[in-house]
């Protein structure tokens, strides 16, 4: 099976070069994509020099919308799955096989890596416990499904997934709980299995301080209201 | 009557239409412009019909309702831009993404050659 890893990079100098070569020799078979989201450092100079498949945004789209540009273009290579990771070391190439294995075996649409199944080594503070606790809740409350660690991007997703991402308009800026919910009133299948993940080695978090926490909390509440009323009057037009 | 008034309409109503013609404002977007242009004319030529409309709404100051019009005017051209330009936004990312895709498949027609 054709698979893509896609890695959205916006200036991760400190961590790329590393994170590539773990991936060259873990995963060896699979291709792997570069987004390389508009960096102002030296990220794409050590993409190219260590000759990995690149694509350069003229300008910063965010993290969401880099992945989605990796998508489209699987879509366009005709690729079977795509396992996104991120460029800052966290997610570990290795556990990469499990859920394309994973994947494979049991045909999910997304196979999401959770750090919250089982017990693992890594940190989470006490206000990230509490808002991924309470977004797994909501996906528990309004779709009867267990997904413990909603907010994590070590994904594997399906071609169906990769065609009906690719053709999305207005991808949410964080697709977390709110895509997860969106996407499993769909009908979409999404499983979880356990994965270990390592804090981010460089540079900084997008979800770092007070502030940037409290805006991507109301965004994806926000957003989350919109699929359920968007659910509403889909199921109401239908039943017209 | 206010003079004042019909002036200020006659020629919002005159500048919007130059913009128009001269191609520096879309037709479509410009309507709701001349219609608040217009509404400022009617409401000098019948100040009245202001104070007959406000008791109406249970207003009883009646230039309240000249600021509430306005206010609600400006909401609405306000939401309208934001729609427009959250459009714009999408064709931008669409077309920014449609870029870099095709910039990669040139550079490795380019590097196959």
């Amino acid at each position: 099976m054709k698979t893509l890893i896609v890695m959205p990079a916006h200036n991760e100098e400190q961590n790329i070069k590393e994170v590539i070569e773990e991936i060259k020799k873990d995963l060896p078979e699979l291709d792997l994509l570069i987004v390389n989201d508009a960096s102002s450092d030296n990220t794409l100079e050590i993409v190219k020099q260590a000759q990995v498949k690149c694509i350069t945004l003229p300008f910063n789209l965010g993290y969401a919308l880099a992945v989605q540009t990796g998508i489209k273009y699987a879509n366009e290579h005709n690729y079977d799955y795509v396992i996104q990771m991120d460029a800052d070391g966290q997610h570990i190439p290795s556990e990469a096989k499990k859920l394309l294995k994973y994947m494979e075996e049991n045909n999910p649409d997304i196979v999401i890596g959770s750090r919250f199944l089982e017990k693992t080594e890594y940190k989470h503070g006490i206000m990230r416990k509490l808002g991924t606790s309470i977004l797994s809740g909501l996906i528990k409350m309004i779709c009867h499904k267990n997904i413990k660690d909603p907010t994590s991007g070590f994904q594997c997703i399906n071609k169906k997934s990769i065609k009906y991402f690719s053709s999305m308009g207005n991808y949410p800026e964080f697709p977390d709980a709110n895509l997860i919910i969106e996407l499993l009133l769909d009908g979409f299948t999404i499983c979880e299995i356990p994965s270990k993940m390592r804090e981010r080695k460089n540079g900084k978090s997008m979800h770092r301080g007070i502030i940037l926490p409290i805006k991507y909390g109301i965004k994806v509440l926000y957003n989350i209201i919109i699929v359920l009323l968007r659910n509403l009057f889909r199921r109401k037009n239908s039943s017209i | 009557m206010n003079i004042l008034f019909i002036v200020i309409g006659i020629i919002l109503i005159i500048y919007i239409i130059k913009c128009v013609i001269g191609k520096t404002f879309d037709m479509y977007e410009s309507i709701f412009w001349i219609i608040a242009a217009i509404g400022i004319i009617i409401l000098a030529l019948f100040p009245k019909s202001l104070d007959a409309l406000s008791f109406k709404l249970g207003i009883s100051y009646s230039p309240s309702l000249v600021f509430l019009l306005g206010i609600v005017f400006l909401l609405f051209i306000n939401f309208k831009q934001s729609r427009i330009l959250n459009d714009e936004k999408q064709k931008t990312i669409e077309l920014t993404q449609e870029l870099a895709l095709l910039k990669e498949k040139v550079e490795e027609i380019e590097h196959n050659k």
